[in-house]
């Protein structure tokens, strides 16, 4: 019971961090960066050739990967969300 | 000398006699011519004669038992040197003596003598002299190591080398050095003594000032504790005095004056004493009934006592929980 409580403490903590990074000026920097890259990306791929495997493959890696730090991020702020309400609930 | 002056006489005596017989007879003497007719005349004669025999036989016995006496007639003095000094000497000491050399032997032998008795008489004394030094020494020497013994007391280095140097120089004979040593360990012992007076004496008046301190310490705290104590019964007691500013005021000064007239007051009395005196002035100020003075000391106490009042317990807050730890770090970053 203590070690999960710890654990769960542990996340909602990493939660705390993911948000206030996501809140500071650099992590609305790369934010607004990722989700410029994804933008344009999609821009390149609707223009790009499709019989063109190799540029569309490299489009769509550029588009995942971008979209993969947003959404690690806020992964990790939503779990810490979700470890603080289990937290409340265990206590309560 | 009464010898020598009869000595003197010798050659005279006869003449003396003879005049002292003229003038008892009252007849000439031999030098005058006898009277041949005088009947008596050969019979002082003859006596004169029995006389000068009998004289001179005494002259000769004298002569014998004294023969220095035959010097006394010379009055001559002759200069002599013995043993280097020159002195007057009558001539007929030295013919007694047999001549000036011989003289000179025996004076210079006779002063010798005596002072060579004088010395000897010298040598006496300086041994007794000695002899009491030494006394002195072993007591103070068994006193030394009765002294040392008693109180085990480490001696000096030096003073144990002085002690040694007066032994070695005792039985070597030296005996000046002996007195020398002695006077120089006693001296030492002397100043030790001094010096252990003066330690004890400084001790005492140390430890005498550090009682003298404690005990003025110890007074002035505990007349603190009273005096603290004194400040909390006349706030209780005296709330009307000391809740005002002027009227305690007026009381601390009033202390003063209290204490400068009854100094050996504890500050517990003098304080009572004070808002006591503060309390009646107000009270013959004001000039109001008693039930009035009470009501109004009513109204200004603040500390207000009551008997069934109970101290309101406080709030124990919640102990801190994982979910608020975590609200609590929201916060701080600012994220609510």
């Amino acid at each position: 019971m203590i070690d999960e409580e710890d654990e769960l403490l542990q996340i909602a903590k990493l939660g705390i961090e993911a948000e206030a990074f996501v809140r500071s000026p650099l992590g609305k920097y790369l934010m607004l960066k990722a989700n410029a890259e994804i933008s344009a990306a999609m821009d390149d791929l609707v223009s790009a050739d499709p019989a063109d495997v190799k540029l569309n493959t490299e489009i769509r890696v550029h588009i995942h990967t971008a979209k993969m730090f947003i959404i690690w991020v806020n992964e990790a702020a939503n779990i810490g969300r979700q470890a603080h309400n289990q937290l409340r609930s265990l206590e309560e | 000398m009464p010898k020598a002056a009869t000595v003197v006489e010798n050659e005279e005596i006869p003449r003396v006699e003879m005049v002292e017989s003229k003038d008892i007879i009252g007849t000439d003497d031999a030098e005058v011519a006898p009277n041949p007719e005088d009947p008596r005349a050969a019979i002082y004669a003859k006596r004169d004669e029995q006389l000068r025999q009998q004289a001179g036989e005494e002259e000769k016995l004298e002569a014998k038992e004294k023969p220095e006496t035959k010097e006394k007639p010379v009055d001559e003095e002759i200069t002599v040197v013995v043993n280097g000094r020159e002195k007057l000497v009558a001539k007929s000491r030295i013919d007694a003596a047999g001549g000036v050399a011989a003289y000179q032997q025996r004076a210079a032998a006779s002063e010798m003598l005596n002072q060579a008795s004088a010395d000897t008489r010298r040598l006496r004394e300086h041994e007794l002299h000695i002899q009491e030094r030494e006394k002195q020494v072993s007591l103070r020497e068994n006193a030394i190591i009765q002294t040392r013994n008693a109180e085990e007391l480490s001696t000096p280095d030096a003073l144990k080398e002085m002690v040694s140097e007066y032994h070695n120089a005792i039985l070597n004979g030296e005996v000046e050095q002996a007195g020398s040593m002695l006077i120089k360990i006693q001296t030492t012992q002397s100043a030790m003594v001094v010096n252990k007076d003066e330690i004890a004496s400084n001790a005492v008046r140390q430890a005498r000032a550090e009682m003298d301190r404690d005990r003025d310490k110890s007074v002035q705290r505990r007349f603190e504790a009273e005096r603290q104590e004194a400040n909390l019964d006349f706030e209780e007691r005296f709330p009307d005095v000391a809740d005002d500013a002027k009227l305690r005021s007026m009381a601390n000064h009033e202390t003063i004056v209290i204490q400068a007239a009854h100094p050996d007051w504890s500050p517990k009395a003098i304080i009572t004493e004070a808002a006591q005196s503060v309390r009646k002035w107000i009270t013959e100020r004001t000039a109001i009934s008693s039930s009035e003075a009470k009501l109004n000391l009513k109204r200004a106490t603040s500390n207000i006592r009551g008997g069934s009042a109970v101290a309101a317990t406080r709030s124990i807050p919640p102990p801190q929980t994982k979910s608020n730890y975590v609200e609590q770090l929201r916060k701080q970053r600012g994220l609510e």
